[in-house]
């Protein structure tokens, strides 16, 4: 396949630790479009191996899109050029020889830097665990198909659970704001009657909390959408924003 | 429900203290100053009808409730001006800490509009402006001679202020660039003033989005339109 | 080695339910007594966190991903299984019984099966009551799909996507725990060994993946839930750090380790592109109730765009030797159909790579796209991303890989392995599902253990074992904080010149793979025994780990793992070599019928190989839990 070779250039940036200053740097190698970009990087990182140099730490796991691990911002973009998928199922077929790219870590003051291309997103189980949830104990549930859920809001109230939680919205937004996914989680579990019971307790809570980890505000500019790799609607900040106005305005009692 | 470990503030103070209760308020000021903008607009338009609908229209206004109604305007005004300034001020200087390095090769932005980009920006042409805009023809600080003018029958000449200004290319280039910035902020504030009220929402969304250019341009038209009337000569005194 | 699995007396309808009522129960003021390490945070490993924190019990939970919503149960895309009979097709828990069963080929224990199927109806409740967003029908009522190795619908599902949305769920209920301080939670920390105090597992040593720091940690009770170990193939649809690590180094504490052989692949994979492979990617089995897989007839046909080879010219394989259950066949069948096809010369790939067809015509042309798109759209889409095809428009082009390993540490009906106070949950044991598993059981075991059995098991433990406090200054702790540390100290030192992947893809690719892989037979296996401790020393004097110990490092975490996979390979080529008889995912090319079905032994292998830790460089002792079947009788699995 040598007549498919790509010759590109990567900078990326490289920080030792959480304190370290960071800055970007040049790579070439060589690649060919059927890899996945993280494969890209693997070939890349045996290479730096050979060549006792430190290889480039990043996060990855399934390396199909689901677990939500990869993080990286490519050319300006969290996940890369395509739309609607991941950085592990982005294929170099995306590139085209020649291309410089610039891969970047998620920047955010509450995702800290760990290494490289790693950050703590650590923050997003914290605000899952102010209130992303129904308070439903193990045993005693109702058989499952008492509680009649229409079609049309199943489909709507997974659109929403389809957040992987991989902090692309915190990244691609201008503010370093978490509304998107707050939003996802607030938006999946108020369209289900269970999800009723701690409607208010759970806006109010997951919003407090995702003050306190220091995401920014939104200003409705709509990149978190558009970075989000699994889709997530922006109709899921509307709906925040409605329950957690609602919320506070009815005393905030559940 | 098991007890979070920190549970939210309830009611006013918690609202205010967080950043979806500051967009609030920045929602609702904004509310208030678009809706002062377009009826401000709407009047003075007036001006094409001649000295008497203008004149007449201004001392009315000064008159009603014995001449209260226009302090406790602009006492009211005031106070949402400051509330959507204070909001502004917390709110950006949040969302920059929330990003203390940027990134080192930029972010490209896919929806991001201009006027969305530049809010700070405009924001601040457009107190500027307002300060000007006072002064000048509320204050009559700027053109003093101008400013005192009587009509026939005693009431202040408010058309003749007007239409004199304007027919300084300089206070006519001020008053264009001043709501063209203007313009850009409502652009994209009137359609985000719907959505941090959720109600950018379902199969309103389309429609929404395109309010806030639609209020942005016809407020710079109508606006322009008075200064560039003048100083093209198809009103005159 | 004691292997008394505890199968409670009586009819196996009532077992669970009288052993329920004999366990000894822990009082809930003394509960808050007792600490549970639960290792791992997938399905398993969540669902026994959540459950028993909400019971009382303090839990300690550790995960090396970054969170805990990450662990590779949210990759599981088909379904879960239960035997709700909603559909009014004729399920019962006793058919779920009996077709997992079946499915494993006969190698798994009734009573523990039996109590699956039984707790199964209870896995959709919760998670229903939970907020899973299952698929529903337009009444509002559940959904339900066929999978393979079944003839009823039985199978709930969340798009493809259902692993995640139970994992999800899971992990709120965890979550809920943490935020009320009743978990402590230990991400990015991965368990290096396990210690044990008098002979019951008294606690864990842990390496937190951002310092490196070596840590203990000690508790009453330690609950395994770490997975499966199928990376050992290096390629496979396992997540890229998933590893036998923690349960590896349970066996070399005394836990025995059961029918490592038996591991599954899957028949729809997205086939392998180049050496850069770094895993491979599943097509969900759900695509099989729509999709018909096929190679030419012809070998010469096989270069030839798929839509130019009429219908007449292509071999719908499955559909003609199993006319029966067609394309929907067990998955250690549909397999090793593929395989035997690619070995007949039609393979549909050039170069040397392996590959057959899964065909949508017939579906879109009955159903149309929009039906399709509906039930498979996000796989359609992930397909075209991987393999820039479009597959509404020209066949997926598709191969078995590895998948899940039904071998695993050996449990009792407790789930408690040979180790006192060392329970073992989920993929990670080996009680359910025999030598094969069936689609969409997996998440119902998974849960099964963690919400519904070990809340109850582990109690019965824990008033029981009375082995008073013991805290991490104790030597054994100490001791084995020093060998953690000592052995990464040694693949620092060794300095070699090859990295971790060219071990690991030669130990996967060359050797386990190629002769303990789909097909295996003796002289293979011998040679497998004799290539891996070579390789073992091989890499030992050549690996090069870049880095130091006191820092974040990936490759110092890669070394460490695949230095037990090399140890293992040689436990599961043994094992493989052992069973001279064909069963489930367990293929012996010695044992098969003159048609190439598998031949299972009966009279001499129906029984669970418990392989025992000897020493380093002394064989492991193989022990025996014979499988008893009272209730279905045995009988040559026939598809056709």
């Amino acid at each position: 396949m040598s007549d498919e070779t790509m010759r590109i250039t990567l900078h990326v940036w490289r920080q030792k630790g959480p304190n370290d200053r960071g800055s970007l740097q040049s790579y070439k190698t060589e690649a060919n479009p059927h890899m996945s970009f993280l494969e890209m990087l693997d070939v890349l990182n045996e290479q730096l191996l050979s060549k006792n140099e430190d290889p480039i730490a990043f996060d990855h796991d399934c390396r199909e899109g689901i677990c939500g691990m990869c993080s990286m911002v490519i050319n300006g973009r969290p996940h890369g050029p395509r739309n609607a998928t991941t950085t592990c199922q982005l294929h170099m077929r995306s590139f085209k020889d020649g291309d410089e790219i610039y891969i970047e870590p998620w920047q955010a003051k509450a995702f800290p830097i760990i290494k490289d291309l790693m950050v703590d997103r650590s923050a997003f189980d914290r605000v899952i665990a102010s209130g992303g949830y129904i308070s439903v104990g193990t045993g005693g549930a109702p058989d499952a198909n008492a509680i009649p859920i229409g079609k049309k809001q199943a489909d709507e109230a997974f659109d929403y659970a389809a957040c992987i939680g991989c902090g692309a919205c915190v990244a691609a937004c201008p503010n370093a704001s978490a509304m998107l996914f707050v939003g996802a989680k607030v938006a999946h579990l108020s369209k289900f009657p269970q999800g009723q019971v701690e409607r208010k307790g759970r806006a109010l809570n997951m919003v407090a909390a995702m003050d306190t980890e220091g995401f920014g505000a939104c200003t409705n500019h709509g990149e978190c959408a558009s970075a989000c790799p699994k889709e997530i609607p922006l109709e899921a900040i509307m709906v925040l924003n409605r329950e957690y106005a609602r919320a506070q305005l009815s005393g905030g009692e559940d | 429900m098991s007890a979070p470990s920190q549970p939210a503030q309830r009611g006013i103070s918690g609202l205010m203290n967080s950043t979806i209760g500051a967009k609030i308020a920045m929602a609702l000021t904004g509310f208030v100053l678009v809706g002062f903008v377009v009826q401000h607009m709407v009047f003075n338009l007036q001006l094409f009808a001649g000295p008497e609908a203008l004149n007449a229209y201004a001392y009315n206004l000064k008159g009603l409730l014995g001449g209260n109604f226009v302090w406790m305007g602009r006492a009211f005004l005031l106070a949402c001006i400051v509330l959507h300034i204070m909001a502004a001020m917390r709110l950006s200087a949040r969302n920059r800490a929330a990003r203390p390095n940027r990134y080192a090769a930029g972010l490209k932005t896919q929806t991001t509009s201009y006027a969305a980009k530049f809010m700070l920006g405009t924001g601040i042409v457009t107190l500027l402006f307002l300060v000007y805009h006072i002064l000048h023809f509320t204050g009559g600080v700027i053109e003093p001679d101008n400013f005192h003018i009587l009509d026939s029958e005693g009431r202040h000449d408010v058309w003749r202020m007007v239409v004199t200004s304007f027919k300084n290319p300089v206070v006519v280039v001020t008053y264009v660039v001043a709501n063209i910035a203007l313009a850009f902020h409502l652009s994209h504030s009137v359609t985000s003033m719907f959505a941090t009220l959720g109600l950018q929402s379902g199969s309103y969304r389309p429609l929404i989005a395109k309010i806030g250019p639609a209020v942005a341009t016809i407020v710079l038209l109508g606006n322009i339109a008075m200064a560039v009337s003048v100083i093209a000569g198809l009103i005159h005194i | 080695m004691d292997l008394n699995a505890r199968i409670p007396s009586g009819p196996i309808s009532e077992k669970w339910d009288k052993h329920r009522f004999d366990l000894k129960l822990v009082n809930p003021a003394n509960k808050r007594k007792f600490k549970v390490i639960v290792v791992g945070s997938g399905l398993a490993g969540a669902s026994a966190a959540a459950t028993l924190a909400e019971l009382g019990y303090h839990v300690d939970c550790f995960c090396f991903q970054d969170s805990p919503r990450r662990a590779h149960s949210i990759a599981a895309q088909g379904g879960i299984n239960a035997a709700k009979n909603y559909p009014n097709d004729g399920d019962s828990v006793y058919r779920l019984f009996y077709d997992t069963v079946k499915g494993g080929d006969y190698r798994a224990r009734e009573a523990n099966v039996y109590r699956l199927a039984q707790i199964s109806n209870q896995i959709i409740d919760q998670c229903a009551s939970q907020g899973v967003p299952f698929a529903r029908e337009y009444g509002g009522q559940l959904a339900n799909r066929s999978f393979g190795g079944a003839q009823v619908s039985r199978t709930f599902y969340a798009r493809g996507q259902t692993g995640q949305q139970l994992l999800l769920g899971a992990y709120s209920a965890l979550e809920r725990m943490i935020g009320a301080k009743k978990v402590k939670m230990h991400p990015r920390t991965e368990m290096l060994d396990l210690v044990l105090v008098n002979g019951h597992a008294r606690g864990i040593v842990t390496r937190n993946l951002i310092t490196g720091t070596i840590e203990s940690h000690s508790a009453d009770a330690v609950v395994l839930a770490t997975g499966g170990y199928g990376n050992v193939f290096y390629l496979s649809t396992n997540a890229m750090a998933s590893n036998v690590t923690a349960a590896y180094r349970c066996y070399k504490r005394g836990a025995g380790f059961a029918n490592p052989c038996f591991t599954q692949i899957h028949p729809t994979c997205i086939p392998v592109s180049g050496d850069y492979q770094s895993k491979l990617t599943l097509m969900s089995e759900s695509l099989r109730n729509d999709g018909r897989v096929w190679v030419p007839k012809d070998k010469a046909d096989c270069r030839k765009a798929p839509k130019d080879i009429p219908p007449s010219a292509r071999d719908y394989y499955l559909e003609r030797k199993y006319p029966a259950f067609g394309n929907l066949v067990p998955r250690d069948v549909a397999s090793r159909a593929a395989k035997e096809a690619v070995d007949s010369g039609r393979s549909v790939l050039d170069q040397g790579r392996s590959a057959v067809y899964l065909d949508f015509e017939t579906a879109i042309a009955r159903d149309g796209k929009d039906a399709i798109a509906d039930r498979y759209g996000n796989l359609f889409d992930m397909y075209e991303r991987i393999s820039g095809e479009n597959p509404y428009t020209t066949p997926m082009r598709i191969y078995p890989a590895v998948h899940y390993t039904m071998g695993g540490l050996w449990v009792d009906y407790n789930l408690m392995s040979t180790i006192p106070g060392l329970h073992v949950l989920g993929e990670a044991n080996f009680s359910d599902h025999g030598a094969n598993r069936l689609g969409a059981s997996a998440l119902m075991q998974g849960l099964a253990d963690g919400y519904f059995v070990i809340p109850y098991t582990i109690g019965n433990y824990l008033a029981t074992a009375k082995q008073g406090d013991v805290n991490t200054d104790h030597p054994a702790f100490k001791d084995a904080e020093k060998a953690a540390q000592d052995k990464l100290k040694r693949l620092l030192n060794v300095g070699g010149d090859k990295s971790v992947d060219y071990f690991h893809r030669k130990l996967g690719v060359d050797i386990m793979w190629e002769h303990c892989g789909m097909a295996r037979d003796k002289q293979g296996l011998e040679k497998a025994l004799q290539m891996i401790p070579e390789l073992r020393e091989r890499f030992w004097r050549e690996i090069r780990v870049p880095g130091s110990s006191s820092e974040v490092n990936l490759w110092l975490e890669k070394a460490n793992r695949v230095a037990d996979f090399l140890e293992f390979g040689e436990i599961m080529c043994l094992d493989a070599l052992n069973r001279e008889e064909s069963a489930g995912g367990h293929f012996r090319l010695e044992h098969q019928t003159a048609d190439g079905e598998a031949k299972r032994d009966d009279e001499n292998y129906a029984y669970g190989a418990v392989w025992e830790y000897k020493g380093d460089g002394v064989a492991p002792a193989l022990n025996k839990e014979p499988y008893t079947f009272e209730y279905v009788k045995l009988a040559t699995r026939n598809y056709a």
